[in-house]
């Protein structure tokens, strides 16, 4: 026994020196980073190329390149890439004079012909960048990205001197000053493209224009930023910022990082960890509005959801405060109406009202007393971010208060969006959706959500078409805020959809980390505006 | 011998194929594109067209299905969709290593304390002692790895701060402690149950009686006689759970963030990205394989009386 006792003691004393388990390793975590950096955990890029990233990317892009500037939330603008901006009178040439200080990482100056290059980029089919649709107002822009113009001289855009941006209009685009600040459209730089190809992107290769410069990209683990010396713009105040990639639940992985003392920033807390962090953590954690919505769709061109009725009853049958209340522990706020706060053309009084007694009056004239005769339906969902928990929760709503049955169908995320995609042909009862705003501008939700149709649920209001066709081209901003309050009547008059509730970032911030800011639309923060308090 | 070894290698060939094949056609079956990760916004239909001739999509199955053995039987395993700045090649070439290291690791872990403690089991079975092992292997099978990671990250990470909730910084740092224990624990309980139960099966052989009548040592009977034959089934096992912990780490390394190979499944299956998928279950079949073949060549060193000579 005891020489047994004495090799299985040896063999274990083995196997811990074996994995490096040494006591000695061991330390306490720093409360802060001693060398000042901003420490976050992030998902691993697609791509670090600002003209082509469009997922989480631009968490890290947005800090390694700048736009021509930054729309706040007030509407001004924060000038970066650009120094000034001049719109001719007939709306149709925007003119960007460029800040003459402004330099790539590596000192060389960027020029117009920077901007003009990365910009056709983002159209160039051999590039196959999603960010082209942004620039569909742009002359000759549809065309170039179809390939039905050749000729990158045909399109709307040119370098009139090494400072000067132009961008010539298809029609009058009041909309492009909230798109030309995004964080997509920025310069990239084409003498490292060019003689890099798809690596320019790598370590030692990536060339930016922001405050930050990449120090390092090693794939699935970390970035590193470091401070852009050649920055035109004024130096951030952190020097270098350490971004450890998570392959999971990113929101599960930074809250444990969080509570470790192993970051200073969250951008997102799950679910089942809200309460819990809200107690924990009352002065560090926010509620960071975002301008979006979640909405169930009907397929509105297909019966009994091509029955304003139908869709009104729907809508009236569910209970907002339930939903925020279960899925979001009351961080959300519920949605009586489509488009989101902050969007001109948002008034109030076009909300939906009613009662649960008016919904079923209202199936009952469509046909369907206590939902009888009314047809077994299928409610279509991804499984990511609660939303099978919604689809689920308003399957039981509408059971109860209608007395009709749906089923809830779940897919993978990716699944999903490809469902999603393939309903531009296709029939379907209802899907879980939402949108969130890519720009603030009416036009990002009224056209293109609900005339260009970007989540297939067949629309179809004439007097709506036109009023947003009209508003589109108008320059006049008191007419076209009217022409969109117009439209919004409509909009929630037709009930194409059912709003749910306006999503929330939950993000926590260490008590040494200040002017760390988040954005409503994209919920994007910049390092830069940041600062450390050494202890 | 060497016969023997180049027959089962020539076997690997026709497996490959046919995991090759499997793999692609799931692959492709699986609703979703990869460009359906583009954002929110609709890819027009032009980007997609592009994207697909780019990546040789836009071909028809049979085709692609041949074009892509054509390269791969080049060693061009194509790039990733996901990153684009990354070939198939580069993705094992990174993280390969890190997914080796860990599962040597674990499995080491794993066989220096299992048959300790198996053997001791054995030899002192139906006593308090054999009890608390049996039941403390019962919960070690029973705990699912992703479980044990989590935990580990919790107590070890989060409320002791003894080591990083996530990231990997070396094999000989704390950042290894909780995916090594995530990954043994499994591996370990069965191993001692295996091999407990192996050790009581000869406890009764004639050899070992006429071992001890011999006169010779416990240590002797137990460790040169005993031990030797009953470690032929346990090496089966092992060989099992090696290719496990190599490959199959997937959980442990997406809970710890440990960039191994692991989670590469998971991430490429979820944005369909065709050539990471293949190429790195090729891989993964391609270590169970060989690991199958060093199992039996270890019968070999184990059991005088099998030899692969034909």
């Amino acid at each position: 026994m005891s020489r047994w006792l004495r090799g299985l003691i040896t063999a274990c004393l083995i196997a811990v020196l074996v994995s490096g388990i040494t006591p000695a390793v061991f330390a306490a975590p720093p409360a802060q980073s001693a060398t000042g950096e901003f420490r976050m955990i992030v998902g691993e890029p697609s791509s670090l190329d600002p003209n082509i990233a469009v997922d989480y990317s631009i968490f890290v892009t947005s800090q390694l390149f700048d736009p021509l500037y930054r729309m706040e939330e007030d509407g001004s603008l924060t000038m970066l890439g650009a120094e000034s901006y001049e719109v001719s009178e007939d709306g149709l040439t925007w003119t960007f004079k460029l800040n003459p200080n402004a330099k790539w990482s590596d000192g060389e100056p960027i020029t117009a012909s920077d901007w003009v290059y990365s910009w056709l980029r983002t159209l160039d089919p051999a590039v196959g960048s999603g960010v082209g649709t942004f620039l569909a107002a742009v002359r000759n822009a549809p065309e170039y990205q179809a390939g039905e113009v050749t000729d990158p001289a045909e399109v709307g855009l040119r370098a009139v001197d090494d400072l000067t941006f132009e961008v010539t209009m298809a029609q009058p685009s009041p909309q492009f000053k909230a798109v030309a600040g995004l964080p997509y459209l920025t310069a990239s730089p084409r003498h490292v493209i060019e003689e890099k190809g798809e690596q320019w992107t790598e370590t030692g290769n990536l060339v930016s224009s922001g405050p930050y410069k990449l120090e390092a990209w090693d794939h699935d683990q970390q970035i590193v930023l470091a401070r852009n010396e050649h920055y035109g713009g004024d130096a951030p105040s952190i020097e270098r910022a350490v971004l450890t990639i998570a392959t999971g639940d990113p929101c599960v992985a930074q809250v444990q990082a969080y509570e470790a003392n192993e970051v200073d920033f969250a951008t997102c807390v799950p679910a089942q960890d809200i309460a819990r962090m809200r107690s924990q953590y009352p002065d560090e954690l926010t509620l960071e509005p975002l301008s979006a919505t979640i909405f169930p769709v009907f397929d509105n061109s297909k019966e009994p959801w091509n029955d304003v009725r139908v869709r009104k009853a729907f809508s009236l049958a569910i209970d907002r405060d339930a939903i925020v209340a279960v899925l979001t522990d009351n961080t959300s706020t519920p949605a009586y109406q489509l488009v989101p706060e902050g969007i001109i053309g948002r008034d109030p009084g076009h909300a939906l009202t009613g009662t649960v007694e008016d919904a079923q009056a209202l199936l009952a004239e469509a046909g369907y007393p206590n939902g009888e005769g009314f047809p077994e339906f299928t409610i279509t969902t991804s499984n990511a971010r609660g939303r099978k928990d919604l689809a689920e929760l308003i399957q039981q709503m509408w059971k109860d208060n209608l007395g009709v049955t749906g089923q809830v169908e779940v897919m993978e995320e990716n699944a999903y969006r490809s469902w999603v995609n393939a309903r531009k042909e296709e029939p379907y009862d209802i899907g879980i959706n939402g949108w969130y705003s890519d720009y603030i501008d009416p036009n990002n939700w009224y056209k293109e959500v609900f005339v260009d149709d970007y989540r297939n649920m067949h629309f179809t209001n004439e007097e709506f078409v036109n009023l947003v066709g009209e508003a589109a081209f108008e320059l006049d901003e008191a007419k076209r805020a009217d022409l969109f309050t117009q439209a919004d009547a409509i909009l929630e008059a037709e009930a194409p959809a059912i709003p749910a509730y306006y999503p929330t970032d939950i993000q926590l911030r260490k008590p040494w980390l200040q002017g760390l800011g988040h954005t409503p639309v994209l919920g994007l923060f910049y390092i830069a505006d940041a600062t450390i308090t050494q202890p | 011998m060497l016969r023997y070894v180049a027959r089962r290698a020539m076997a690997i060939v026709p497996t490959l194929l046919l995991v090759y094949t499997v793999v692609f056609f799931i692959a492709h079956a699986t609703p979703g594109s990869p460009w359906d990760m583009l954002g929110e916004r609709p890819v027009p239909p032009q980007v997609q067209e592009n994207l697909n001739q780019k990546y040789n999509l836009d071909k028809s199955l049979p085709e692609q299905y041949l074009t892509y053995l054509g390269n791969a039987l080049r060693g061009d395993f194509g790039p990733s969709y996901r990153s684009r700045s990354q070939s198939v090649a580069q993705i094992i070439r990174e993280f390969l290593p890190v997914s080796l290291q860990l599962g040597v690791a674990a499995m080491v872990l794993a066989l220096l304390v299992a048959l300790p403690l198996g053997g001791l089991a054995a030899l002192r079975r139906g006593t308090w002692l054999d009890w608390t092992i049996v039941s403390l292997t019962t919960l070690g099978i029973s705990l699912p790895s992703y479980v044990v990671a989590s935990v580990g990250i919790v107590v070890l990470g989060v409320k002791l701060g003894w080591a990083p909730t996530i990231g990997w910084d070396g094999l000989f740092t704390p950042s290894s402690v909780v995916p090594i224990i995530g990954l043994s624990l499994a591996p370990l309980a069965a191993l001692t149950r295996y091999f407990r139960a192996s050790m009581i099966e000869e406890l009764h052989r004639d050899y070992v009686r006429t071992a001890r009548a011999k006169g010779l040592s416990e240590q002797k009977v137990v460790g040169g006689h005993m031990a030797r034959n009953a470690l032929i089934p346990v090496m089966t096992v092992a060989g099992v759970y090696f290719s496990y912990v190599l490959m199959g780490s997937f959980f442990v390394e997406t809970i710890a963030g440990v960039p191994g190979l692991g989670r590469y499944f998971v991430i490429s299956v979820a944005a369909r990205d065709y050539p990471v998928i293949i190429g790195t279950t090729l891989l993964y079949a391609a270590v169970v394989l060989v690991v199958n073949i060093l199992v039996d060549l270890s019968y070999a060193a184990l059991d005088p009386r099998i030899r692969y000579d034909a």
